[in-house]
């Protein structure tokens, strides 16, 4: 069984292509991805973004196809990502993803994002059971599987800690390419001081906006009178976001008794983040599972692999309800494969 | 209803009745956000699509345009690079 997914809920536009064999073999045929870059100090609008997708899911399609070596009649599902997201840029992808679905005459399997993320995880990394560590720059989750739902143990209680990262890299005026986030990784570990900042953990929640007020602040002051660099400062900020990420990540495994962490979104290929989180996992005797930023960062695998998962357990979205949706909460999904 | 009084009307050809069915299909999914200021409408008429689209103001129905516009011309473009590959 072969799936085709399509994700486009933020800055990247990704196309991927996935096969189930009958003997439980799981082969990946293509995952070409294209982003969206803005000048340093910018972000990116919903609608430049949407502009940006429409522009690339022709050819990156064809250059999937091409990579897989198949033709659409090959195919057995067509997956997209329903939410969350922009608005936009997911309706547009949709838009692609429904017309190829009645030329091909091909169903389609409406996917909710980080189902996407955490279904890539545990097929690339083989966690069974993980507590999952969803962090991007527009989620922040805990999460941990029960009852036939991925239940949120913990979240942000505002902005997404790629967001809080994002939005630093803004104000010192990083580069966003190849992400905001791994420059500020370089330069975070050419930071030699560390500067307290506020410490935002709620019970199982965390939260990032009065930490970047505070950064920012700093930023204004200490960087100017040379009382820091910014070296620093990206420093300060990684460690202190971090273990308050390994710290809820730590009371999730104690209360469900896994051994397993699993680390999935954009975020999750930060070195730093993996270090400290292998560090608490290992003392716990336990296992660290992360990936790449292949299949880590936004891309159209993880979109048909949660797809082909749903596929295969009878789900098929009529057409009228492919509308896209951007709030759509991991919980929300009946997850009818596990 | 009396106060959607601004009213564009669009025709797109379509090579075929087909491929202006699919047009039809695709775009009439996503409903207009607010529904009490625009709204739109999609008919085939032969091999065309037509689509008419009121709203309370220009500013609302320029908007809703442009924005149908760009998808729709993505559902075209898509119907280029792929409709011909295997006929069904």
């Amino acid at each position: 069984m072969i799936a085709i997914g399509f994700e486009g809920s933020a800055n990247k536009i990704g196309v991927g292509i996935i096969k189930h064999t009958p003997d439980g073999k799981v082969e990946v045929l293509a995952n070409v991805r294209h982003t969206y870059i803005t000048p340093p100090g910018q972000g990116f609008l919903p609608r430049d973004t949407a502009v940006h997708h429409r522009a690339h899911v022709i050819p990156l399609t064809k250059q999937a196809l091409e990579k897989a070596s198949l033709k659409p009649s090959d195919v057995d599902c067509i997956c997209f990502t329903k939410g969350p997201g922009m608005g936009a840029p997911l309706v547009s992808v949709a838009i692609a993803a429904r017309t190829l679905s009645l030329l091909w005459g091909k169903p389609l399997v409406a996917v909710n994002h980080c189902i996407g993320h955490i279904e890539m995880g545990r097929m690339i990394t083989g966690a069974k059971n993980p507590v999952v560590l969803y962090v991007s720059g527009g989620n922040t989750q805990v999460i941990a599987y029960a009852e036939h739902r991925y239940r949120i143990f913990g979240e942000t209680i505002d902005i997404a800690v790629g967001n809080c990262l994002d939005r630093f890299a803004r104000i010192l005026n990083l580069p966003n390419d190849p992400s905001p986030g791994y420059n500020i990784e370089q330069g975070a570990k050419r930071g030699k001081k560390f500067f307290e900042l506020p410490y935002a953990v709620k019970g199982m929640d965390v939260s990032f906006s009065g930490i970047l007020s505070y950064i920012e602040t700093l930023s204004t002051t200490h960087l100017k009178t040379g009382k820091c660099t910014a070296e620093d400062l990206c420093f300060s900020l990684q460690e202190t976001v971090f273990a308050m990420l390994v710290e809820i990540t730590e009371r999730a495994m104690a209360h469900i008794g896994s051994s397993e962490v699993l680390i999935v979104g954009g975020v999750g290929c930060n070195e730093r983040l993996q270090d400290m989180m292998g560090k608490m996992v290992a003392q716990r005797g336990g296992y660290l599972f992360a990936t790449d930023e292949r299949f880590c960062i936004d891309n159209g695998l993880m979109i048909a692999q949660a797809g082909i998962l749903m596929f295969k357990t009878g789900h098929v979205t009529p057409l009228e309800d492919t509308w896209c949706t951007q709030r759509y909460r991991t919980d929300e999904v009946l997850v009818t494969w596990r | 209803m009396s106060t959607l009084a601004h009213t564009v009307t669009i025709n797109i050809p379509f090579p075929d009745t087909r491929l202006a069915t699919i047009a039809q299909q695709v775009l009439s999914v996503d409903k207009e956000l607010k529904a009490a200021e625009c709204q739109k409408e999609m008919n085939v008429e032969g091999t065309s699509l037509v689509v008419t689209i009121r709203g309370v103001s220009v500013r609302v129905v320029r908007t809703a345009v442009s924005s149908f516009l760009d998808f729709a011309g993505l559902v075209v473009n898509t119907m280029e690079a792929f409709g011909e590959d295997e006929p069904r």
